[in-house]
């Protein structure tokens, strides 16, 4: 095993390198994809049960932390940081929402 | 008995280790999402993670190199500082995303905002690299790190559906949004491969001096640490899908996660997975800012060495000293850190041919390890997950992205 190496062997390693990062698709093409995939991605239909779905587990968050927190096992400190997370959750839902509606 | 005590170390460190923000909070999103659906997504980060860090200490028992060491040499510095780049920007990105779990949990014990214990985590972080070892640093960490092991029996005690877990762990198209399926897909899959994980691995075989002795335990701490490590990550996603799944719940802000634990195993429940989102986050922080540390000081050349007083390696202590303080204030921006977190991962997956390429490189090279290169299946196992991840993560990013989540 050696320790040193010579600056032949570094350019053939240095070749193979390029090849596997060159065998990519070029860049123009792999956005063309991306946009075509995205144009397909989300009808309105499907952002506003996303946006239903989103409101409805944020409720079921608030749900579940007050029935655990009634069996006493969570903390009123950790409780109240739910409670805010899950007024902020379903604001920046509904502003999401109206901004796409638009 | 040296060797044996080395292996049940290096287990303890696989299995305290494996878990941090980017494994739990992947884990957490895709249970919660799709049920036990993505453990397929687990258990091929965590076969080609065992593969890379099999590959880091082989390297580093047998060739005495570590991976930026050997990638300098083999390739020259114009060549290495692409990976060089790659790595240290995930890792930069990956340690502000512990740095923010660790300042998470305080917030949810005391209910000071995380963007406050920020500075205090950061400060902790670098207090122990300046004043301690590796040995410290590396052991310790990852022995406070089995408090994770509180997942298992939360996973448990849920009665989770092992059938289930079984049949899914080929994987499987999505039933439902198909863009979130193949992001959460390629999140765990970064989280479970970070590059610091076999980098940092690679620099603790130097810096324990093994030799070729040490193969059979590299290959065991590798296969079984790295193993018990996976199955924490998918008795998470497991909790995670038992509890939320059927309640319709997405993770959508650390604060929700919690509710995993306290469902299943009451106050304890809330304050074991504090404790444990604390101390692994806190453990891979200082994992993560040694690594980058270790990584440009290797790859420059510098001398370095968390053994060594931080005095007689200035360069190296700098690096670190610096990547923690920058981290800390991207999470005093008070930035969402499970958001970073996930677009860490997800860009970490991105960038995973850039940073594995180079090293299937070095370790089928005879020069650097004798007889000891890679197995064609080794080869091919690392190869076909990281471009795979990587084409995905290519098209699911931006999707996710268009997506608004």
């Amino acid at each position: 095993v050696r320790n040193v190496r010579n600056g032949g062997t570094a350019e053939r390693a240095h070749g193979h390198y390029q090849t596997f990062l060159t065998s990519f698709p070029t860049f123009p093409t792999f956005l063309t994809f991306l946009t075509l995939l995205a144009a397909c991605h989300s009808s309105p239909e499907e952002k506003e049960q996303k946006t239903r779905q989103q409101l409805a587990s944020w409720e079921a968050t608030t749900r579940l932390t007050d029935e655990l927190a009634r069996q006493g096992a969570l903390p009123a400190v950790y409780v109240r940081q739910v409670r805010e997370a899950a007024e902020q959750g379903k604001e920046q839902v509904r502003e999401q929402a109206a901004k796409t509606s638009q | 008995v040296n060797k044996l005590l080395e292996i049940a170390l290096g287990l303890v460190t696989g299995i305290g280790g494996f878990l941090e923000a980017g494994s739990l909070s992947t884990s957490a999103q895709a249970g919660a999402s799709f049920g036990v659906q993505l453990v397929w997504a687990v258990a091929l980060g965590t076969i080609c993670i065992a593969f890379l860090v099999e590959m880091g200490g082989r390297l580093a028992a047998v060739s005495k190199h570590t991976l930026p060491d050997a990638m300098r040499e083999r390739f020259g510095i114009r060549f290495f500082t692409v990976p060089l780049i790659a790595v240290v920007l995930v890792s930069f990105l990956v340690l502000a995303s512990e740095i923010g779990g660790v300042s998470l949990a305080l917030q949810l014990a005391t209910g000071i905002r995380f963007q406050w214990w920020a500075p205090v985590t950061a400060v902790a972080v670098w207090l122990l690299l300046w004043a301690h070892n590796f040995s410290l640093v590396e052991k310790g960490a990852s022995l406070l790190g089995l408090v994770t092991l509180v997942f298992l029996v939360g996973a448990y005690k849920l009665h989770a559906p092992l059938g289930a877990i079984g049949a899914n762990l080929l994987p499987s198209l999505p039933k439902e949004d198909p863009a979130k399926y193949w992001f959460t897909a390629v999140s765990i899959i970064g989280a479970s491969v970070s590059p610091y994980l076999f980098y940092f691995y690679s620099a603790g075989a130097i810096e324990d001096e093994w030799d070729e002795s040490y193969l059979g335990v590299n290959r065991l701490i590798s296969g079984l640490g790295m193993g018990f490590g996976g199955t924490v990550a998918i008795a998470v996603l497991a909790g995670s899908a038992m509890v939320f799944h059927p309640l319709g719940i997405q993770i959508d802000r650390y604060e929700q996660i919690p509710l995993a634990l306290a469902q299943p195993l009451g106050r304890w429940g809330f304050i074991l997975f504090v404790a444990s989102l604390g101390i692994a986050c806190f453990g891979a922080a200082l994992e993560i800012a040694l690594q980058i540390a270790y990584l440009v000081a290797q790859g420059f050349g510098w001398k370095w060495g968390e053994n060594i007083k931080p005095g007689q390696a200035a360069r190296f202590s700098l690096v670190y000293t610096l990547a923690i303080l920058l981290a800390g204030l991207v999470i005093l921006t008070g930035i969402d850190p499970l958001k970073l977190t996930i677009f860490s991962m997800a860009l970490t997956a991105l960038s995973l041919p850039v940073t594995v390429v180079p090293l299937l490189i070095i370790m089928n090279d005879p020069e650097y390890l004798g007889d000891n290169v890679n197995h064609w299946v080794a080869n091919a196992a690392v190869l076909v997950v990281s471009v795979i991840a990587c084409v995905v993560a290519l098209v699911a990013i931006p999707l996710q992205f268009l997506g608004g989540s």
